[in-house]
């Protein structure tokens, strides 16, 4: 980090090569879009060059890149003024799996299929149990971050174990 | 309701030591039922076996984004910052100076980063969670909103001063009788001679609205055939969902609200108030009552909060405020004429 205040090109590269991919899947756990992932990791890396004689980092240096992407998706989230306590999203018929009947559901199997659901969560379900799963949020937090109320915050959760737990006995009676 | 505490107290699991109080509570609930000792296993195993997203399935091309960030890297924002006001009155002064001559845009911009094309020539002025005031090479001013992004060419101030908005800027531009000075602001164009303005292109707006406070601006679109010419108190929509850009009947003067901190009201339908204040404050105000949306309504704050100017409303039409949600708020009952 010194030789990147010092504007060292190349060590800015090799942070960047380091932690770019890593980075966008921490996006991409929170939002559906691979491209605005990307486009958010690019914000906080220029970002970071662009106030580096400003930034002061006391923690580590991949710590610090985590939370500026995590806060600038929560801002991105915030600014599409997403109604949270809102249902109309249709709950999306989760894709089922192909699968052989006498396999047991375990391992690598029910990996996938909670995966899958997970990924077909309804975007403000998966935000916000993205947050308190993956960014290890406590509601109070997760709530305060998206501007919205622990209830909403609670119905969410519920939501989204409630969609998961339904693919999984969906999967298990076929 | 326990099952919300129970969905708690697991996803807390996972990262801390639960504390007595809530070991209790979940041991309590799994032995109070099979269904709740099953409803307790299916969530531990749903928790244990979520995506990692460590072992990557998606590759990302990290050479080409890095090009592309060190491309605009390079490009340092030729900024000078305006000197910051010293008290907060004297910096409300200052933007009530500004307000002399205002245009608004408000909108939705999509293609900010197409219309400059290559971001190497290019500019950028951002800000985060503050307002941020810049000087531009040719002395017109900015004082751009939170959250927003000016983005100039390289060329800016030589050849044609044109700019690209996304978010919400006010501008006070340097006259230059050969020079117009345009803003891009999502379909919209917004042409001004020696004036000072407004732009709010925020991605959640439905529409691209322009007013002028003063002074003379020039708004079309690439979309519509129509432009139109705005004065004093003038303003104007582009609906994106027709394409059609009019002019409005009444100004908008709570446009520039977000920095001058005044909502004022003179006569105009509650519904519009309503509206000006949800983007004030950035909230959702809904009125169960319709037919109150046309009463007439008039009132003047000085940098209030939400809670006092729905108060005041309410008083006057008696209707009782629910609060919804952290940002959101249900006016029920109500008197209207």
């Amino acid at each position: 980090m010194q030789q990147i205040k010092a504007g060292d090109n190349s060590a800015y590269d090799t942070l960047f090569r380091k932690y770019y991919s890593y980075l966008c899947m921490v996006v991409l756990r929170m939002t559906h879009s691979k491209e605005q992932a990307e486009d958010i990791v690019q914000e906080v890396f220029l970002d970071l060059w662009r106030k580096k004689e400003q930034i002061e980092i006391n923690s580590a240096v991949k710590a610090y890149l985590h939370r500026s992407v995590v806060n600038k998706t929560l801002n991105k989230i915030r600014d599409k003024k997403l109604d949270f306590d809102r249902d109309e999203e249709k709950l999306q018929s989760v894709p089922t799996m192909q699968h052989t009947p006498l396999q047991k559901m375990q391992g690598e199997e029910l990996q996938n299929v909670i995966k899958t659901a997970f990924e077909s969560l309804p975007e403000k379900c998966r935000i916000v149990f993205s947050m308190v799963k993956y960014e290890a949020m406590s509601y109070k937090e997760t709530a305060e971050k998206l501007e919205i109320s622990v209830k909403t915050v609670e119905n969410q959760m519920s939501k989204a174990l409630r969609i998961m737990r339904a693919a999984i006995n969906e999967y298990k009676r076929q | 309701m326990t099952e919300y505490k129970i969905i708690e107290i697991l996803m807390k699991e996972a990262h801390t030591e639960l504390s007595q109080e809530e070991r209790r509570l979940l041991d309590q609930f799994r032995a109070e039922s099979a269904d709740n000792a099953a409803f307790v296993e299916e969530n531990i195993q749903i928790l244990n076996n979520m995506p990692t997203y460590d072992n990557m399935d998606l590759e990302f091309v990290v050479e080409e984004a890095l090009t592309k960030v060190n491309n605009k890297k390079e490009t340092p924002s030729k900024v000078v910052s305006l000197p910051r006001a010293t008290s907060a009155v004297e910096k409300k002064t200052k933007y009530f100076a500004w307000l002399a001559a205002a245009v608004v845009v408000f909108g939705l911009s999509t293609f900010i980063y197409n219309f400059l094309g290559h971001s190497s020539d290019t500019m950028v002025y951002s800000t985060d969670s503050d307002m941020e005031s810049f000087l531009l090479s040719d002395g017109s001013e900015v004082l751009l909103n939170k959250n927003s992004t000016l983005t100039l060419s390289n060329e800016f101030g030589d050849q044609l001063r044109e700019m690209q908005l996304e978010g919400e800027a006010y501008f006070k531009v340097k006259n230059m009788d050969d020079q117009p000075f345009i803003v891009n602001a999502g379909l919209v164009k917004v042409e001004v001679v020696g004036t000072q303005f407004n732009v709010n292109n925020r991605q959640s707006n439905k529409a691209i609205a322009v007013f002028v406070n003063e002074g003379k601006v020039k708004v079309s679109s690439s979309k519509s055939r129509t432009k139109v010419l705005l004065s004093a108190n003038e303003s104007c929509q582009f609906d994106k969902q027709t394409n059609t850009l009019v002019k409005a009947e009444a100004g908008q003067s709570n446009a520039t609200s977000w920095f001058s901190k005044n909502l004022s009201f003179n006569n105009v339908p509650l519904g519009s108030a309503i509206e000006d204040i949800e983007a004030h404050f950035d909230i959702d105000v809904s009125v169960d009552k319709v037919s109150c949306l046309d009463s007439l309504y008039t009132s003047l704050f000085n940098d209030p909060n939400a809670d006092e100017v729905l108060k005041t409303i309410s008083s006057v039409f008696d209707f009782q405020i629910i609060q919804k949600g952290d940002k959101s708020y249900q006016l029920a009952g109500g008197k209207c004429e």
